[in-house]
């Protein structure tokens, strides 16, 4: 399928220096709500890694401990990992998406539903992740944490919100773009009225004498 | 002769304009997740023990202290450490561009395209994150010398954030262009 070159290019280095521009103004407000983020994304997992019989809470310094949930047995696993700044690095999609989103270009309308589903959709696949690399770091990990898979385990975190800012922003690229015939353009501004094709007076041919 | 409306009509279903339905996206979501995810993880398990790491690392070293000396400094590179001034940064496995390149390949890799598309692609977007990443390390050795008050949130938050940013715009860019 070819591009229409008349068309706006969208996601231009424009677009990027102002999502960057964008990203960075909102940093500070992202610090200040890490806490209820974590708090959000942490009751999520706990509810994934209760099935289970395992315990995911916050500590006050900004870790996370995992422990096997209280009861008869006297093998009761413990661990902790994280910290503030991981924590920092970890939710960093909840300020990239809707950075992004909000400079997708389409109607103010489609973009805060856009940015409503794709919040939504980074804090469950953040607890899922946490749950997820929670109880595997307390099944693998609790007895020695030297090995480098747990390492990797538990630093896997940090990238994570790169790839779910990635797949939610590609996903709601799609997704969004679902009405939309000509969606390379990004038809989604809002549809402009056909002009009336009015042509243009075709000059006299004259006849050149024979 | 009349023709029928409707999902099973193949008029829908082809031809170039035809729409794509929600499931469609939502599998393409869940395709690029994977993808990015299986990318992420083979990188993390695979490279972390693997012996090119340690000549991945002094190559990004190498690099950094190369386009810093291309700016009139006095910087040069020891083994896995880029010295300018008093200094001194140490390159680890998430200083250099392999996370972000992993991600996006599965990513791309993953999408319904041509594999000569997704070749193209994993290249092109490669060639951007690279240079993108070595533009984010020169900046962070520069900020490291001249503005060390500020170091960890840049290094930690804002460079962070800004090549994410890069490969979530190169990841934009390679499907708006390459996916139907």
């Amino acid at each position: 399928m070819s591009t229409d070159s008349a068309q706006p290019r969208v996601f231009s280095a424009w677009w990027l220096a102002k999502a960057c521009v964008l990203t960075v103004a909102c940093l500070p407000a992202y610090l200040a709500s890490v806490p209820v983020i974590d708090e959000i994304v942490i009751r999520g997992a706990g509810v994934l890694t209760s099935c289970v019989g395992i315990r995911l809470h916050s500590e006050m310094d900004g870790s996370w401990n995992v422990a096997d949930a209280p009861g008869p047995a006297s093998m009761r696993r413990s661990m902790t990992f994280g910290g503030e700044q991981f924590r920092r690095m970890s939710y960093l999609s909840v300020a990239l998406v809707p950075c992004t989103l909000l400079l997708f270009p389409s109607p103010a309308r489609v973009r805060l539903r856009l940015l409503l589903l794709g919040v939504t959709a980074v804090l469950v696949l953040d607890a899922a992740m946490l749950g997820m690399s929670s109880v595997l770091l307390l099944h693998l990990c609790a007895d020695s944490t030297s090995a480098s898979s747990c390492r990797n385990m538990a630093g896997i975190l940090s990238p994570w919100s790169l790839v779910t800012s990635l797949a939610v922003c590609l996903l709601l690229l799609r997704v969004a773009l679902r009405p939309c015939r000509r969606w390379k353009t990004l038809a989604l501004r809002p549809p402009t009225p056909p002009t009336p094709a009015t042509p243009a007076p075709r000059p006299e041919r004259r006849r050149r004498p024979l | 002769m009349r023709t029928r409306i409707g999902p099973s009509d193949p008029n829908l279903r082809k031809g170039p304009g035809r729409t794509p339905p929600l499931w469609s996206g939502l599998a393409y979501g869940a395709r690029v997740l994977a993808g990015s995810m299986i990318g992420l993880i083979a990188l993390a398990f695979v490279l972390s023990r693997s012996a090119l790491k340690p000549d991945l690392l002094r190559a990004t070293a190498h690099a950094t202290a190369g386009m810093l000396s291309i700016l009139g400094l006095a910087a040069y590179s020891e083994g896995m450490t880029v010295v300018l001034g008093g200094f001194r940064g140490h390159m680890i496995l998430e200083c250099t561009a392999a996370f972000p390149i992993a991600i996006l390949t599965g990513a791309i890799v993953c999408s319904p395209v041509p594999w000569r598309r997704r070749f193209s692609g994993v290249v092109t977007s490669s060639l951007i994150l690279l240079a993108g990443n070595q533009i984010r390390l020169t900046i962070l050795i520069l900020c490291g010398a001249y503005l060390s008050d500020t170091f960890e949130v840049l290094h930690l938050l804002v460079a962070q954030a800004l090549m994410s940013l890069l490969t979530i715009w190169t990841g934009l860019r390679w499907i708006v262009k390459n996916v139907d």
